[in-house]
């Protein structure tokens, strides 16, 4: 009768194990990056958020200062680009980056009434209120894909101006 | 004595090199992955920091400028760093208040009625720059804020800047 008296592992079973141990590494390390970037990710979220509010607030200054020069003028459906000048905010149609990194841009819609005078998608138009929606665009790296956000609100001429 | 080879115990020469190279190259991978997240961790960790500071200070200020009536140009410092603004507001219960933010050293705060409330940015990051610009369409008052706050952690290092303009709702003619 033979006696199997050998102890420890073989080669074999060593390379398999290594390779499972292995395989496990790279799994979490894969799963560790996909988190570590999706983290450093989020600050350019947080900073398109608040480059959105500004584009919101910046359009809201040009209505306050005046309707008819600084808002009517616009072309409903034009991309325009927000300009600081040092004192106020106005519109441009340059194009312009925000830290080399956001692209902000601003459209001004139409707004339509229906003959109970609510807002719709078609019907009369109104002149004394748009619809504005301000867009971020970014990349978090020169190859990833363009992120864009964007927001809408109404804007009324209360001021008459 | 002959020695009888199904007793043999113990490893071959050619065993030991291929289990000691099995276990160095294990070993170098470990140590590499280690340091690579040790490194990305800071990052994390950074850029956590300045999220939260960024978030807390910047929602604090819109909100305290919207509700405010009158910025007081004497008492603040504006169109450099480090900014200074000074406001008058309206609180929750409709009564005056007045609301400060200025940076202490590299910790933005808030006065609230003349009593400080506190930093504004978490303890690991800093505000290095922060100016309040002034807006005056006639109609209304505006303010628009530029800050750059800065993290490190470890080796790694993180600055990032933030800008935001509110309306002050309450000079609204």
């Amino acid at each position: 009768m033979k006696i199997n008296n050998k102890t420890g592992m073989g080669l074999v079973e060593v390379v398999i194990g290594s390779a499972i141990l292995a395989t496990g590494f790279i799994i979490l390390i894969q799963v560790y990056g996909l988190y570590a970037r999706a983290a450093v990710a989020n600050v350019s979220k947080i900073q398109a958020a608040f480059l959105l509010e500004e584009g919101q607030e910046a359009v809201r200054v040009m209505r306050d200062k005046s309707w008819s020069s600084n808002i009517a003028p616009l072309t409903a459906g034009s991309t325009y680009y927000l300009y600081w000048n040092g004192t106020l905010w106005t519109s441009t149609t340059t194009a312009s980056m925000i830290d080399h990194k956001f692209a902000r841009t601003a459209i001004l819609q139409n707004v339509y009434r229906d003959a109970s005078q609510n807002i719709a998608v078609s019907g009369t138009s109104d002149a004394n209120i748009k619809k504005i929606v301000v867009s971020v665009g970014w990349k978090d790296s020169p190859t990833a894909a363009t992120t864009t956000k964007s927001v809408s609100t109404y804007l009324t001429n209360i001021f008459s101006n | 004595m002959l020695q009888n080879p199904k007793t043999k115990k113990g490893l071959s020469l050619i065993e030991v090199v291929l289990y000691s190279a099995i276990l160095i190259i294990a070993m170098s991978l470990l140590i590499y992955t280690f340091e690579r997240i040790s490194v990305s961790y800071g990052r994390v960790k950074s850029s956590k920091a300045i999220e939260e500071s960024a978030t807390y200070a910047i929602d604090r200020m819109a909100r305290e400028i919207n509700s405010g009536t009158s910025i007081d140009v004497a008492a603040s410092t504006l169109g450099s760093t480090p900014g200074r603004l000074f406001l008058y507001t309206i609180d929750e219960n409709n009564a005056s208040s007045t609301s400060e933010f200025y940076l202490s050293g590299q910790t933005l705060h808030i006065k609230v009625a003349g009593v400080d409330q506190g930093p504004l940015n978490v303890s690991g990051a800093r505000v290095t720059s922060l100016i309040f610009r002034s807006i005056d369409t006639t109609q209304t008052k505006g303010i628009k804020i530029e800050m750059v706050i800065e993290s490190a952690t470890g080796t790694s290092y993180l600055s990032k800047n933030f800008y935001d303009t509110m309306v002050l709702r309450g000079t609204n003619k």
